[in-house]
């Protein structure tokens, strides 16, 4: 190095020293800075120290990473809810409480309980606090309650009933990550994009921003954007917790994608003109032959099984 | 925090988060890992001997442009010159001048590293950091917590903060590797 024969790992060394002991109150204050003066090199390794210390403590983290607790895993209850699919179950559908580890993307470690659904099924669970987590479709969820109450969601949906707590309820995904006062919350991931609904309580944003009653936050491509929820949103977050989906003039080609979400095998449109078409509606999520049924009497829509698919078409005209 | 000056505020913000990309711009320089860690390190060192830092328009620019200054110095001090590292000096533009955007916060890929980094952390060592530092407890409770004296709270920070250092090291040397390997191939490319 070019600096009195120290080498850049020793000079590095002092600097976590210096740092350390300043953060804890224990260094002689002058002895440090007459430690800095002495060269740019004892300057810089500290800045770079300090600018690592410094990464350390963004508050994001939390939600990032584990650490074992000494408390005992959660207990899940209420197996499997109502609104299993008869296609569900043929298809293997699965519920398991995943234990430790095995859920991609999170660094899973001891401490947290997790728990997920298949596809076309949802489950209740009652949270530690009492606090409540009704998980829809295809969903991955983790938590791990300690010094504060902390709720992952990985993947798929789930609605939040927030009991009063002394300790802060932490809501954690990939696109979004906020702190819940005691209220109903649903947050919805769709690839990376990430919805968070209030529907009752207060929700703070991990950047700042609060959400009210009403509200909901939608998190894309890197930003969020906080708006007033518009009122399907807000029946679609509790129709699903019934069981049922509802379409309140929806385009055909998203009420699809909406039901495709619990079937295991998917309903695909044949002609893509006939994704406009708007439709309104309240359908059970576990019968789907209820909706090919509507869609065939009101609309002239057809379908027919082709392998786990069924395809829509129109109808030929005189059919 | 007395301790933390607006330069070194100032160097983590414009200097420090381009730390990769500045070790990246040293290796094609150099080709060898310690050299090239030697000249960033001289190179920002030569930032805190400056008077005016706050007048730099960009200052990550700066710092490649006194890297490239230093391995220019190096080259023609050296007995024999190879052609590929002159080559590689005139080939490499260092950026324009616009100022540096003001980055408010990590991005969540950096984030994961330090996440990642400390998940890999000796179970104690990484208590006493995400109690010091996640939640925020005084050394005192973080002591009381973790059933231990002050000191050794000291040493297991000091050890964590050393591990992310490192963490970082490493990081880089991987991204440099690649780095190299592309140029290699890149040239071989040229050459044929």
């Amino acid at each position: 190095m070019g600096e009195g024969g120290k080498t850049g790992t020793e000079l590095k060394e002092e600097a976590a020293r210096w740092l350390v002991a300043l953060d804890c109150g224990t260094a002689d204050a002058e002895a440090f800075e007459a430690w800095r003066r002495t060269s740019p090199f004892h300057a810089s390794a500290f800045a770079q120290a300090a600018a690592v210390w410094r990464s350390t403590g963004d508050r994001r983290l939390a939600g990032m990473i584990d650490q074992p607790v000494v408390e005992e895993a959660p207990v899940q209850e209420e197996l499997p809810a109502r609104g299993v699919s008869r296609r569900a179950v043929a298809g293997g559908a699965f519920a398991a409480l995943l234990g430790l580890g095995g859920v991609g993307g999170w660094l899973a470690m001891p401490g947290r309980a997790y728990a997920a659904t298949g596809v076309g099924e949802q489950r209740s669970i009652r949270l530690p606090d009492g606090s409540h987590a009704m998980l829809n479709t295809d969903s991955k969820v983790s938590w791990r309650f300690g010094r504060q109450r902390e709720f992952w969601i990985e993947q798929g949906e789930a609605a939040l009933t927030v009991r009063p707590d002394a300790a802060a309820f932490m809501l954690h995904s990939a696109p979004l990550a906020a702190e819940l006062s005691s209220g109903s919350f649903n947050l919805r991931l769709i690839g990376k994009e990430g919805h968070l609904l209030v529907q009752s309580g207060q929700a703070r944003l991990d950047t700042g921003e609060r959400l009210a009653a009403g509200q909901m936050a939608t998190a894309k491509a890197g930003s969020i954007i906080i708006s007033d929820a518009p009122a399907d949103q807000m029946s679609a977050a509790t129709a699903w917790q019934q069981g049922k989906i509802a379409f309140n003039g929806m385009p055909l080609g998203r009420a699809i994608a909406e039901f495709n979400r619990y079937l295991p095998g998917k309903i695909v449109l044949q002609d893509a003109e006939l994704g406009e078409t708007r439709l309104g509606g309240e359908f059970r999520i576990d019968d789907p032959d209820r909706f090919l049924a509507a869609l065939s009497a009101g609309f002239d829509i057809a379908h027919r099984q082709q392998g786990d698919r069924i395809l829509l078409y129109r109808k030929p005209p005189g059919a | 925090m007395a301790w933390l000056r607006d330069i070194d505020v100032w160097f983590a913000d414009h200097v420090f988060a381009f730390h990769q990309q500045t070790r990246r711009y040293a290796m094609s320089l150099l080709r060898d890992e310690d050299e090239a860690e030697e000249l960033v390190q001289e190179a920002y060192a030569r930032l805190f001997t400056l008077e005016d830092w706050r007048g730099i328009a960009n200052p990550h620019a700066y710092t490649l442009r006194i890297i490239r200054n230093l391995a220019v110095e190096r080259f023609r001090r050296a007995d024999v010159v190879r052609i590929d590292q002159g080559a590689a000096l005139q080939m490499l533009e260092v950026p324009d001048d616009d100022p540096t955007p003001d980055r408010v916060a990590m991005d969540r890929a950096e984030l994961h590293q330090v996440a990642q980094a400390m998940a890999e952390m000796p179970p104690r060592m990484r208590e006493a950091l995400t109690l010091r530092r996640i939640e925020g407890l005084r050394p005192g409770q973080v002591a009381e917590t973790m059933n231990i004296s002050v000191s050794t709270v000291e040493t297991h920070l000091v050890k964590a903060l050393r591990f992310l250092m490192q963490a970082v090291d490493r990081h880089g040397k991987k991204a440099d590797t690649e780095q190299s390997r592309a140029w290699e191939k890149a040239e071989k490319l040229e050459r044929s």
